[in-house]
């Protein structure tokens, strides 16, 4: 995975110096408020409705076991135990002190980490496909370009200011498991008739309280122009996005108000008159970063694994949880499994300190020391070997960890909700933990097969609500808290918008709306066929027609 | 004719410590961890004395995010939030009770 070199080594400590010198500044009253809020927002810093919250990012989703083993130290040194993963394959500490936050910083520049571009109206940490380089489906692994672009975007002079936030993320798979059309640039790694390889560029997708599905702007951008190609969106967007309504600001807005056409137009003009040869993506500067990637020292194994269909055909939950949570990896022998941190009535996404060294320990023992977050807010080992799923399973249900329900109806996304963030309307974790209950039963869980539910705080929609197969939004209605409830949303290369399912309910109705909706489903779906495309089968009017007649 | 008036709704002054991010009550003399302890406003006079107090207090660097927020007044005139908002900032998270306020 990739390492610092001197510049990203020193550029970190810096930035943590400056920020130590800047809360000196805060707390001698050199600095007010209005001053410092932009600077600790630069360093990830948060005030939200308990405490201070520190974002910490995690490029790509890629950890190794010695960052997890330090974000665990600091959960426990100067935190309450746990750190909650993001939708954005970040970690959020919830309970920080202003004064320890530069110490905090110091510690993750010890280990490659940083809090950089974590918040503000810059290029955010850039996201990726979270089986990225593992993939049995994958053209190339993403994460030499999204490193690629890290270090363009990091500290960019002429986009540090933009009109509002700036999300890219990445995928080199078919399968798009990165959300890559509901980001402000999203990128498929895409072969062209020659063989090439290059990237397709999407623009203008989005959640929050206009939520877009992203247009492609171009098909096929060769690699050594990608980053000048980038620099183009980014140079449109900066000239032309809106700064008079920040709620308009979005490269989503400009891209509606203008058109497809007309933004293409612009990014090709600006494109054309660029001096390309000064951020030229050439193939030395490739082949370095890539080389950071290089894969882990595999053995050559059988496909299969007798170890592995013998544990399973001795015990019904290992067999359940290699079906769930293992996925399918490019190498020989090899398996991908997903770590999920959504146990039944937990918060999705939280971990404890404990927890991340299990992991750690797991990870450095089976898994080539490496892991990646999930913008799903699991964990993911991504190289174990078959014969070592038993062993793995069994560490992990020794340390509490072995739920076997990735991409089953518990393995919500919920944001920190009203329980934590200042900018909620409504909780979002209660409601995750009542509709986990309900469908506890892994049963019941397997039956009902595949389906996303996500649930969202408030309008800004960092629980991915939009997207979710069952999106589920809480907003304050006349003092009490409210819950509109969308089907049919998409998160993958079939991205679509969920549609309201009617008006708002109080919480204790969710659970129930949930289960008529599960209902409906079952008794239309064909086959194996998945919620979603009974969903679009049949559509959301039977859906209706059930909840009413439940209701009477 | 005129509506009649709406009865004052009691406020307490609300903010977040400025070195540690602790939710912080105006206390009358200082300020304090508990709501129970806030100084109540109970007329528009005195909710406009606690904004200016939440003010100079920002100005003077101890506090953040001064804001006055609605409460019902128990029978021994004990402050407790009206919204589900200001209720979990005078507790700390409801799905984490070992956490916040609630846990000391």
């Amino acid at each position: 995975m990739y390492r610092y070199d001197e510049f990203d080594r020193d550029f970190v400590f810096a930035r943590v110096a400056e920020f130590r010198d800047q809360v000196e500044r805060r707390l001698s009253g050199a600095l007010n408020e209005d001053e410092f809020k932009p600077m600790r927002l630069m360093n990830g810093l948060y005030l939200q409705l308990h405490a201070y919250m520190l974002r910490i990012a995690v490029p790509y989703g890629t950890l190794s076991t010695k960052q997890l083993r330090r974000l665990a130290e600091i959960a426990e040194t100067y935190d309450r135990g746990y750190g909650h993963f993001t939708t954005r394959q970040n970690i959020q500490f919830n309970w920080p002190k202003l004064r320890d936050v530069p110490e905090i910083l110091e510690k993750l520049a010890e280990v490659e980490m940083h809090a950089i571009q974590t918040s503000g109206n810059c290029i955010r940490n850039v996201t990726a496909d979270h089986f990225a380089g593992v993939a049995a489906d994958e053209i190339e692994d993403p994460r030499p370009v999204a490193e690629l672009i890290r270090q363009w975007s990091t500290d960019h002079p002429e986009f540090s200011y933009l009109p509002r936030k700036f999300k890219i993320a990445v995928t080199g798979a078919a399968h798009d498991r990165a959300a890559v059309l509901a980001h402000d640039i999203g990128l498929r790694i895409v072969k062209n008739a020659a063989g090439e390889v290059g990237y397709e560029v999407i623009v203008g997708g989005g959640l929050g309280r206009t939520p877009m599905i992203g247009k492609v702007v171009s098909p096929f951008v060769a690699k050594a122009d990608l980053l000048a190609y980038l620099t183009a969106i980014m140079r449109v967007y900066n000239t032309f996005g809106r700064r008079d309504n920040k709620y308009k600001a979005r490269v989503k807005i400009l891209v509606h108000e203008i058109g497809v056409t007309e933004m293409v137009a612009r990014i090709e003009e600006e494109f054309a008159a660029l001096d390309k040869a000064s951020i030229v993506n050439d193939a030395a500067e490739q082949a370095r970063i890539a080389a950071y990637f290089a894969q882990p020292a595999y053995c050559d194994l059988p496909g299969a694994s007798q170890a592995l269909d013998k544990a399973r055909a001795a015990d019904q939950d290992f067999d359940r949880f290699i079906t769930n949570n293992v996925a399918a990896h490019k190498r020989p022998g090899y398996a991908i499994v997903t770590i999920s941190l959504k146990p039944i009535g937990g918060a999705p996404g939280d971990a404890t300190a404990d927890e991340m060294r299990a992991i750690a320990d797991i990870a450095d023992q089976y898994g080539f020391g490496e892991l990646r977050v999930t913008h799903l807010q699991n964990l993911v080992l991504p190289d174990v070997a078959k014969d070592d799923l038993v062993n793995v399973y069994a560490e992990l249900k020794r340390a509490g960890l072995a739920h076997a329900n990735v991409g089953l109806i518990t393995d919500i996304i919920a944001c920190p909700g009203l329980d934590y963030c200042a900018l909620a309307t409504a909780r979002s974790i209660p409601i995750a933990q009542a509709i986990a209950e309900r469908f506890a039963s892994p049963e019941r869980q397997r039956d009902i097969g595949e389906l996303g539910i996500k649930i969202s705080g408030c309008i800004n929609a960092c629980g991915h609500h939009h997207i979710g197969n069952i999106g589920i939004l809480g907003l304050e209605k006349n003092g009490v808290e409210n819950y509109q409830i969308t089907l049919g949303g998409d998160a993958t290369e079939l991205a679509a918008i969920g549609e309201r399912l009617g008006p708002g309910v109080p919480a204790e109705q969710v659970p129930d709306i949930i289960e008529s909706i599960v209902e409906t489903y079952r008794g239309a779906r064909q086959g194996d066929e998945r919620f979603i495309d009974t969903y679009r089968r049949i559509g959301i009017q039977a859906f209706k027609e059930a909840l009413d007649a439940n209701r009477h | 004719v005129s509506k009649p008036a709406k009865p004052f709704q009691p406020v307490i002054l609300i903010a977040n410590h400025l070195l540690d991010g602790d939710v912080v009550f105006w206390g009358g003399a200082d300020w304090v961890l508990d709501h129970r302890k806030a100084l109540v406003a109970t007329d528009a006079h005195q909710a406009e004395a606690l904004s200016l107090i939440g003010s100079a207090a920002y100005a003077a660097n101890h506090i953040v995010d001064a804001e006055t927020i609605a409460v019902t007044l128990s029978a021994d005139m004990t402050p407790e939030p009206i919204h589900m908002r200001d209720f979990i900032r005078t507790r700390g998270p409801t799905t984490r009770t070992d956490l916040g306020k609630q846990a000391d």
